[in-house]
């Protein structure tokens, strides 16, 4: 067998003890600035974000009312959720709030950057207004929310349906619009976000493929499904999905349209999210086990719901 | 040199550590105005007693109870809170608060004599334990407009001769806000009535008796033949300054804010109890918050005795006063006697000792906080399903009796 080692190596000393060390105390020592420079991170990273995480892992496994000791329950918080009807509801809301919100304004998010995607100042103009809701988003923009879809006659709504002479709509007050109007409520915010990542997909489209279907006498429509919503598909899955995973933790507009002093969720629990539950139990009840159990199973979809978006990711990377 | 400075160090070291011991921390929840309503007590005391210092900070309503189980877990924060009526028991019962009963007798014997009998009820565990006291209180009246309302009703006959009154004129009836189409709405309904949500030893729910049955069927009429409004919390004093509504039911708060903030109500607006139901009694609820003493806290005694102060005449004019000069009204639910002292017209006033006398709190009884919801579902199971009231409350029952079991061991 004949050596094909060069002869400057050949002739290369034994080996160092450096190059016999263990492999982690040999990777300690080279990167050892970069380990001093990260401990701080990794430090508070473990502590704030890794050590609860775990802990409500735990938690979720106990009965614990957050001022006693908890005590091992196994599986009963997890069983006891899944009977829940209030959890069903807030389930079921979540998941009608999640589709209705991603369906809608990534679809008009389409729309809009279809429309307004051009150079022109009017364009712009338009892209700008669009955006600013979700910039402008918050609590104050969801009491202004509160007060335009008012059931009483100064609701703007309502007011408005009054010129009309149509009859007032209980928005706020009947179990059939609470999620509704919170999907109107999202997509308004969403869709002008949305509509600038459709932008920037677009203007990533090479001109001359449409050129080229354009000579091949490909119609607007034929050119739409055919070579735009293809090409487009990483940006649809990425908005589609990240819009579903903010829809599922919604909070805020949830809280705030549907709870009062004395209760959270509105009439019938018609504006009960998975979220909201998880205050409900964790800071109403001092229920900390059943919320923690919660968490984890909204983790659990959350996870499953990205899985979903890799799976999608790939099939588009084999078309 | 060396000598005199040890000796400065020493002394420094040794005031900071007494004026540590002598410093109370005081959380009140509520927004900035909060604090400003107990200042006169804080001033009182400190001229009392120079050597103590204060520290009292507001906690937004919604992120009390969180900040209360931080403050536990960690046990350091305020030596004193005030909270929720619902927080004494939950609380006090997980050990979060000192038991004023074992702890201070003396000074839960005084509070009895003075105290609204409606939250001390509520705030005292059926086991007899008082983790907290009152602070203030709030309670439901009947506010309506007396160019559309022109005489104000005084049984349930007559308020619903005056909703159909109004609804034969074309006028909107009755807007509710505290409470609305919910267990609170409800509760003084089921009061009226002569029902109650448990029986007197909180051995069983009977919130499905007779009484409760007629009750939420009078109560759910509002909503399914008066068509009231069922949002959350609506704004009723808009309601009765457009018009839209000739009657309004909410908490006295609004008694300042319409003063001071609807000046095109002046003149037009009045109230009255609410009315007799078929046990003759207005009975409203009356919610408010209380006042107690951390389990971990290092100056047990001097925070109780804070408290103490609090309940003297003195103290409790002063506070009021410094209210009624905010432009607020505190009614202070320790001395039921002193809310005379309150900044109202004197009918006004009249009518709120009457209804505080015919009033009453959430009851004490072990798992009612769990079970508020499943009243609340029964409610609206009838104003929005057409449920019957017998079958949504023999549900509420169902929920409220395994909630007994379960919590009251």
């Amino acid at each position: 067998m004949t050596n094909h080692l060069p002869a400057s190596l050949q002739s290369a000393a034994p080996p160092t003890p450096y190059r016999r060390a263990h492999p982690v105390r040999r990777f300690l020592v080279q990167h050892s600035a970069a380990l001093i420079l990260v401990t701080p991170f990794l430090l508070l990273f473990l502590l704030f974000t890794i050590w609860p995480v775990l802990r409500s892992l735990y938690l979720s496994f106990t009965d614990y009312d957050a001022i006693s000791s908890p005590s091992l329950t196994g599986l009963d918080n997890y069983r006891t959720l899944l009977a829940d009807p209030r959890f069903l509801k807030a389930l079921s809301n979540t998941a009608t709030y999640m589709l209705g919100t991603a369906l809608l304004s990534t679809a008009l998010g389409l729309m809009l950057a279809l429309v307004f995607g051009g150079q022109r100042l009017s364009d712009q103009v338009m892209r700008a207004c669009f955006f600013l809701p979700s910039v402008a988003g918050g609590v104050g923009l969801i009491s202004v929310f509160k007060w335009l879809f008012s059931s009483e006659d100064f609701g703007l709504i309502n007011t408005m349906r009054q010129w009309l002479h149509l009859d007032p709509v209980r928005f706020l007050g009947s179990p059939a619009y609470a999620v509704p109007v919170l999907i109107v409520l999202a997509v308004w915010g969403l869709m002008g976000y949305n509509m600038i990542m459709f932008v920037a997909g677009l203007r990533s489209i090479p001109g001359d493929i449409y050129e080229a279907a354009a000579i091949d006498g490909a119609t607007p429509a034929q050119r739409f499904w055919r070579i735009t919503l293809p090409l487009l598909r990483p940006t649809l899955l990425f908005v589609l999905v990240t819009s579903m995973i903010g829809a599922f933790q919604e909070f805020f507009s949830f809280y705030f349209l549907f709870s009062d002093t004395s209760n959270v969720g509105g009439i019938l629990d018609s504006g009960l999210s998975l979220v909201v539950y998880l205050y409900d139990l964790g800071f109403r009840h001092l229920q900390m086990g059943m919320a923690s159990a919660l968490a984890w199973i909204l983790f659990i979809m959350l996870l499953l719901l990205t899985a979903l978006n890799l799976k999608l990711g790939r099939i588009n990377d084999v078309d | 040199m060396r000598t005199p400075l040890k000796a400065l160090t020493l002394t420094a070291l040794l005031a900071s550590s007494l004026a540590s011991a002598e410093k109370l921390t005081i959380w009140v929840v509520g927004d900035e105005t909060t604090p400003k309503i107990l200042q006169p007590a804080v001033d009182l005391y400190k001229k009392d007693h120079p050597g103590v210092t204060f520290e009292v900070r507001a906690v937004p309503g919604d992120q009390a109870f969180t900040k209360y189980l931080a403050a536990l877990a960690s046990r350091s924060g305020p030596d004193i809170i005030t909270g929720y009526l619902s927080y004494g028991i939950e609380i006090g019962k997980k050990g979060g608060l000192i038991n004023l009963q074992d702890k201070y007798p003396a000074l839960v014997s005084s509070v009895r004599k003075t105290a609204n009998k409606g939250i001390l009820d509520s705030i005292t565990s059926t086991d007899g334990s008082v983790y907290a006291l009152p602070y203030d209180l709030t309670v439901q009246l009947l506010y309506y407009r007396k160019d559309l309302v022109k005489t104000p009703p005084r049984t349930w006959a007559e308020l619903t001769g005056t909703l159909d009154t109004l609804k034969a004129s074309g006028n909107k009836g009755l807007v509710q806000q505290w409470g609305n189409a919910g267990w609170v709405g409800f509760f003084p309904y089921l009061k009226q009535a002569g029902g109650n949500l448990y029986d007197a030893k909180c051995s069983q729910a009977t919130i499905n008796s007779a009484a409760g049955v007629t009750a939420l069927n009078y109560y759910a009429q509002f909503y399914t033949k008066y068509k009231g409004p069922t949002d959350g919390w609506p704004d009723m004093e808009q309601g009765l300054e457009n018009g839209d509504y000739a009657m309004g039911m909410t908490g006295n708060w609004s008694l300042q804010s319409i003063r001071s903030g609807r000046p095109k109500l002046a003149g037009k607006w009045g109230i009255t109890m609410l009315p007799k139901g078929p046990a003759g009694k207005n009975t409203a609820f009356e919610g408010g918050s209380l006042i107690g003493i951390m389990s971990y806290t290092k100056v047990p005694d001097l925070a109780a005795d804070f408290i103490r102060q609090l309940y003297s005449t003195r103290t409790t004019v002063a506070m009021i006063g410094g209210a009624n000069a905010l432009g607020t009204l505190w009614l202070p639910a320790g001395r039921q006697d002193l809310v005379t002292q309150v900044n109202l017209p004197a009918d006004q006033k009249a009518i709120l000792m009457r209804q505080l006398s015919d009033s009453d709190g959430p009851p004490n009884c072990p798992g009612w906080e769990q079970s508020g919801d499943a009243v609340q579902k029964a409610v609206q199971q009838v104003v929005f399903n057409g449920v019957s009231a017998k079958a949504a409350l023999d549900d509420a029952a169902k929920t409220m009796n395994a909630n007994l079991s379960k919590y009251g061991k």
